[in-house]
């Protein structure tokens, strides 16, 4: 009987396990001996060159650009897409005024928790391409036009340095804003509405009532989206790709360049694979450095209700 | 003009003499190849080789007939039926070979699983976003020596062989190191565009230096237009008229030391008038504001609009911009203006550029039957079938074309004139780092973030990065 559990255990796991160690370990470990080759991606010979690719990276000024920009986006976009998606989420379902039921959000909210949602439906080529349009640098723009009302020059927001990566990091911030949001109403629509009750009776403003009640109650979902947030910012290639320039150079000179996206160049514009495969492990290296930080960070005594 | 001839006699004769050059260089690979390098499958190129089948005057490159025939053409701007056609022609001579024919795009995404494992087809354009990274593909011994079909016997020709036939400098386009590698099948000039309707509204003149220019930028202004504008998202747009300033300033040699990493070659005072003068540009406030924000889809449109009254590009403007150009807007190209008062080129030189390389990768099965493809696409049939489908020239010196509009006739009218002092640049295809880097850097200087002084530096130091970086294969000109 014990044996035949066993057995059925290590049957029903086996196939997983094999199919996750070939397609996800497999492929990682081999990235690690890739990254110490020089291999141009284009034939079936590669060499090994030993740290070459890694002393490399360490000199040069693109890779340290790039992760600046991804750390910069680490710290930036949880704030705000994390920040405005609790607001939102609270608005939506604690903060309207109470007049017959307690705990209710402001008007409307059902609908505006769909428009919220818009944009995550968009795939992100469509949202870049979207996007570029609205940041037009003549006056023709969307947003420039909109600017030109209230008498502001045309701003060039893509297509320079200084507004370039903060316009995307933008965009970025419309686009997950409502995912957050969801996922902070599931939660709070999981705190027993009596709690609400009873810190209204006593008379807690809605600011007490967030802090006191429904961050601390929703913490654990907030921890799962700080380190979702943190990993997206490490990727952002897809977005940067389509918005930098034509052919996605994360330029203009580097200035909205991220890892995900010189990885991306180096392997398939320069023919570096094996460079390509040692900037992908030092991402990986970084993306693991920054998850433990923040759950580390983030640890809290549980609420348990 | 006798000056100008004497140079294009020189000129003439150093493309013979590097023809010759590489005719004997390829002798011997030719040689090695039979020995068997690793570069070579020991498949039906080996069986079929030329050594002891007599030459056939129908089959000059020994192609096997019934060997089955694989293409993948990049089907951008310019479509795949120009191919097509001339497959049909190929079906004709060897009705035994089954041909198997893929357009796409994003060809370096789909090609390369299939380079590493072998398994690649005889012929490719390897054009468009996305291509497979030429000097890599040079580097790994991936790619055939074209030689047999530059010396084949061309078609229509009357005996003289495809090299011959060829518009000059084609062959050192696609030329690694003196190895023929890559077949520019279309040949573009890039150059400064206007409408010339606009400007003989206007009384205008067509800028001869950059005086002139700099005046005409100001009366231009004065009626509220912008002078300039530019493709600023990618910024190698704009490099091309200052490299083309530069050279038509100091000579080819700038262009060649340039291509050869050479010391010096980005801060040479050639280079430093042509982007001086470009970035007065900048400094009078003559490019339309925003510009380099701008898809080169945007600049193309505004100009096309009457936003700006020039902008750079290559050949293809006309069909790319297609409906978007108005109504007897009649653009037109033309080279740069002299930025010096004694330019070493004659005023009319202007930029040539081979556009759809085509390669034969070494692996392929039937490599002879990929080369004779091409030379049927190359024999002037099919040449005026493509012309007539894209209106862009191939790289065919002789043919007529039946379909001709105002901005192709501009375009060999330009072609005609600068004759024998077109010149081109490699550095790009050859360092593709040094390429993103120095277009990069020329975004800055338009936009006025750097001086010339300053760019000149940055792009000299790249090129000096590149020279130091062992892990990169050179190449050299000359």
């Amino acid at each position: 009987m014990r044996q035949g559990r066993y057995r059925f255990i290590v049957g029903a796991l086996a196939g997983p396990i094999v199919l996750y160690a070939v397609l996800v370990l497999w492929p990682y470990l081999q990235s690690f001996y890739v990254s110490l080759t020089d291999w141009s991606g284009y034939t079936s010979e590669r060499r090994l060159i030993g740290l070459a690719n890694y002393e490399r990276l360490l000199k040069d000024p693109v890779f340290w650009i790039s992760l600046r920009h991804n750390l910069l986006a680490a710290v930036v976009l949880p704030v705000f897409s994390i920040g405005l998606g609790l607001f939102f989420a609270t608005m939506l379902n604690v903060a309207g005024r109470a007049k017959k039921a307690a705990v209710q959000g402001v008007r409307g909210a059902s609908f505006y928790r769909i428009v919220y949602f818009f944009p995550h439906l968009l795939s992100i080529a469509v949202i870049g391409v979207l996007w570029s349009f609205v940041y037009d640098p003549t006056g023709n723009g969307l947003l420039n036009g909109f600017l030109g009302l209230i008498g502001i020059d045309p701003v060039n927001w893509l297509g320079s340095t200084r507004t370039a990566y903060w316009a995307i990091l933008a965009v970025i911030v419309w686009v997950s804003v409502g995912f957050y949001v969801l996922v902070f109403t599931a939660a709070i629509g999981s705190i027993p509405p009596d709690m609400y009750e009873a810190a209204m009776l006593d008379g807690a403003s809605r600011w007490r009532i967030f802090w006191r009640i429904t961050v601390p109650l929703i913490w654990d979902t907030v921890q799962v989206a700080l380190v979702y947030a943190g990993i997206n910012a490490l990727d952002m290639f897809a977005i940067v790709n389509v918005m930098s320039a034509a052919g996605g150079s994360g330029g203009p000179n580097n200035s909205t360049q991220v890892l995900g996206n010189y990885i991306y160049l180096t392997a398939f514009e320069h023919g570096r694979f094996g460079y390509a495969t040692a900037l992908g492990v030092a991402l990986f290296v970084v993306t693991i450095v920054l998850a433990v930080i923040t759950l580390r960070f983030m640890r809290r005594d549980r609420v348990v209700y | 003009m006798t000056i100008r001839h004497s140079r294009g006699l020189d000129r003439r004769a150093f493309l013979r003499l590097s023809g010759t050059a590489a005719a004997a260089f390829t002798a011997g690979s030719l040689v090695s190849c039979g020995q068997g390098t690793e570069a070579d499958t020991p498949s039906d190129a080996g069986q079929s080789g030329p050594p002891n089948t007599e030459p056939d005057a129908d089959n000059p490159l020994n192609v096997p007939p019934d060997e089955p025939l694989e293409t993948v053409i990049f089907k951008g701007g310019y479509g795949d039926q120009y191919v097509i056609d001339a497959q049909a022609l190929y079906a004709e001579r060897f009705p035994d070979a089954e041909i198997k024919h893929q357009g796409g795009q994003e060809l370096g995404k789909q090609l390369q699983p299939r380079f590493i494992s072998g398994d690649v087809p005889d012929l490719i354009d390897n054009s468009g976003a996305g291509n497979l990274p030429m000097a890599a593909l040079v580097a790994d011994g991936q790619l055939m020596d074209l030689t047999p079909l530059l010396d084949a016997p061309a078609i229509g020709a009357g005996g003289k062989t495809v090299r011959e036939t060829l518009i000059p400098g084609v062959v050192d386009l696609g030329s690694f190191g003196g190895t023929p590698h890559a077949l520019y099948y279309a040949f573009v000039v890039h150059g400064i565009w206007h409408s010339r309707s606009l400007f003989e509204e206007n009384g205008w003149p067509e800028p001869e230096t950059w005086d002139d220019m700099l005046d005409l930028c100001a009366e231009i202004k004065s009626t509220g237009m912008s002078p300039w504008t530019y493709q600023g998202k990618n910024p190698g747009y704009i490099l091309t008229p200052i490299l083309m300033a530069a050279a038509k300033a100091g000579g080819l040699d700038v262009l060649k030391n340039i291509d050869n990493l050479e010391a010096g070659a980005w801060t040479a005072p050639p280079m430093m008038a042509a982007a001086e003068a470009f970035y007065q540009l900048v400094e009078r406030d003559y490019i339309l504001p925003g510009t380099s924000g701008m898809t080169h889809t945007q600049a193309q449109t505004y100009w096309a609009t009457g936003e700006a009254a020039f902008i750079p590009c290559g050949s293809w403007l006309e069909s790319e911009l297609g409906d978007v150009t108005p109504e007897g807007f009649d653009m037109v190209v033309t080279t740069t203006p002299a930025v010096t008062a004694s330019d070493a080129l004659p005023g009319t030189a202007i930029r040539g550029m081979g556009s759809e390389p085509y390669i034969v990768p070494s692996q392929a099965k039937n490599p002879m039957g990929g080369m004779e493809l091409l030379r049927i696409m190359l024999s002037p049939e099919s040449a005026t079938n493509f012309t007539d489908q894209t209106q862009t020239l191939t790289s065919l010196a002789d043919y007529e074309p039946t379909n001709v509009g105002s901005g192709l006739t501009s375009v060999r009218e330009a072609l005609a004139a600068s004759g024998d002092d077109t010149f081109f640049w490699l550095y790009h295809q050859w360092y593709s780092e040094l390429s993103a880097s120095v277009n990069e850097t020329t975004s800055l200087l338009m936009t006025g973030e750097i001086n010339p002084d300053e760019w000149a530096q940055q792009c000299q130091s790249a090129a000096d990065a590149v020279k130091d970086d062992d892990s990169v294969t050179k190449f050299q000109r000359d």
